[in-house]
């Protein structure tokens, strides 16, 4: 490589704005600093474009809904229950909607590539909790007549704990690897949002699954993950997410 | 370094003040024409180079158009009178050459690497020693230059690399003070020294009198907490918009605004302790 000169490609960076002279700064940064990108391995793959993104997550919404349409006209899809189970559609569209609008806002990049406001993402890392209570009260509200059915559910919800543990994970993961390295900006709530929005999918996938309407089962089965993976994220996922 | 043919009423200028043998105070505002009372007065220096009074002044309404810097100034002299270079169309230029550069370096031009140095390390470098000081600027430089080569394929095309760059510069150099326990301040005597010695743009008039506030102002921005001091590097010293700054820091305009105020206001307490 050529060494770089400080006129630069057209203009003299000197004017490159600010109120203050500046000056160049040693050669021997320049030096190291090519020895070591000569180490260096190649760059991580680009991540998907925000087109890509915008079409993905309609995409996603609709084959929620198209499954959610399946299961509640097949009960072979409901092994597991043995009978056909129906889903409040209200408390899945909130859940659905919530999902969405953390994971835009989790992920976004905006048009500096520096993502959103660190009061956006602790809004949405902090809200995404009391706003799941809302599909929630949908169903308890409606309740349901699977009663031969919910006599068999843990009545505090543990394996759906569980199973919302894991979908979380997996959420989280898929989420981060999107972030991975590339945005050097609240790297702690961001990573934090993240989590909200994968503590948002697995509340939506447990509300499609499980179809229990009692409040101690929802809080601790379904509500209580939605609450923990904000701070897993914050905790875990921040590391990976830093430049 | 120019002044403006004739100065506009009510528009926003800054104003480098320099009076021969003595130090620059406030009040040269009014013996130079201009309206105090609107002015907002702030203290600027940068670790090594001219430390002046500057003065973001407001030319007073209702008064002639004659460029008022030339009266009452018999003392001393106006170094500069400019406009703010944030709207400067050719820092914009620059800043979107850039951009380029750094599109197709991101895009897997190697070669593209000479001119995104070549534009953005002075800027960075000088963001480097206000955000850590002299010492470590060069090694912080190193590394957001290696961390803008690993991650050059997130950068998203059309993005601003000024903003990108200074916020990986920030988020380093935050990550290097927390591994090493410090503060800028902490930088040794020797440390000091070496910063004046390296300024090498420091007039015979600055460096008659502008040490002291220099020392004043380094130390006192050195002493702000991170939130305020990345504020005010940004917007003050590296010439960026509050908007602008918003993205680097994460924060609102409003925010930026509130912090660049109040490191002003802390800073302007400084220099009134010490006698300025």
């Amino acid at each position: 490589m050529n060494s770089p000169s400080m006129s630069g490609p057209k203009g003299d960076p000197r004017e490159l704005g600010g109120s203050f002279p500046l000056e160049l700064p040693p050669s021997h940064v320049l030096d190291r600093l090519r020895a070591q990108m000569a180490n260096e391995p190649p760059p991580i793959a680009s991540s998907p474009s925000r087109r890509a993104k915008w079409l993905a997550l309609p995409l996603a919404a609709l084959l929620l809904l198209g499954l959610d349409v399946a299961v509640r006209h097949n009960s072979l899809l409901r092994a597991d229950a043995g009978l056909l189970l129906g889903v409040c559609i209200p408390s899945a569209v909130a859940a659905l909607l919530i999902a969405i609008v953390t994971t835009i806002i989790a992920t976004s990049r905006g048009k500096s590539g520096l993502g959103e406001r660190v009061s956006v993402l602790r809004w949405s890392a902090l809200l995404v909790g009391p706003l799941s209570v809302l599909p929630m009260a949908f169903l308890v509200q409606e309740g349901t007549d699977h009663g031969a059915f919910e006599q068999h559910l843990d009545p505090w919800g543990l394996p759906c704990f569980a199973i919302s543990l894991g979908i979380a994970a997996v959420s989280l993961l898929v989420l981060v690897r999107e972030l991975r390295r590339s945005v050097p900006v609240a790297a702690g709530w961001r990573a934090a949002a993240l989590g909200s929005a994968a503590g948002a999918w697995a509340g939506l996938a447990l509300l499609l699954h499980c179809p229990s309407a009692e409040p101690q089962h929802l809080a601790v089965g379904h509500l209580l993950p939605i609450m923990l993976f904000p701070i897993a994220g914050m905790w875990v996922a921040q590391r990976f997410l830093r430049l | 370094m120019r002044r403006p043919a004739s100065p506009e009423r009510g528009r926003s200028y800054v104003v480098h003040t320099v009076r021969r043998g003595k130090r620059a105070r406030a009040s040269d505002l009014a013996t130079s024409g201009l309206d105090r009372s609107t002015d907002h007065v702030g203290l600027h220096g940068r670790c090594g180079v001219t430390a002046t009074m500057t003065m973001n002044a407001v030319w007073a309404r209702g008064q002639s158009s004659e460029p008022h810097y030339t009266r009452g100034m018999d003392a001393g002299r106006l170094l500069v009178a400019d406009e703010s270079l944030k709207h400067d169309a050719r820092a914009e230029e620059l800043r979107n050459l850039a951009s380029q550069a750094m599109n197709r370096y991101a895009a897997g031009d190697d070669r593209a690497f000479d001119d995104v140095y070549a534009l953005l390390a002075p800027r960075l470098y000088r963001l480097c020693i206000c955000l850590i000081g002299r010492t470590d600027a060069d090694d912080l430089l190193q590394e957001v230059f290696l961390k803008m080569h690993r991650a050059r394929a997130s950068f998203v095309p059309g993005g601003s690399v000024l903003a990108w760059s200074f916020a990986i510069a920030r988020t380093t150099s935050i990550d290097r003070m927390r591994h090493r326990g410090r503060r800028p301040e902490d930088a040794t005597s020797n440390e000091r020294l070496e910063m004046h010695a390296g300024g090498g743009h420091s007039s015979p008039e600055a460096s008659s009198f502008g040490r002291a506030l220099e020392d004043v102002f380094e130390q006192k921005l050195a002493a702000l907490s991170e939130s305020l001091r990345s504020a005010y590097v940004l917007v003050k010293m590296e010439g960026m918009s509050c908007a602008e700054a918003g993205e680097v820091l994460g924060a609102s305009t409003s925010a930026i605004k509130q912090r660049v105020h109040r490191a002003s206001e802390e800073l302007k307490a400084a220099a009134s302790e010490a006698g300025w």
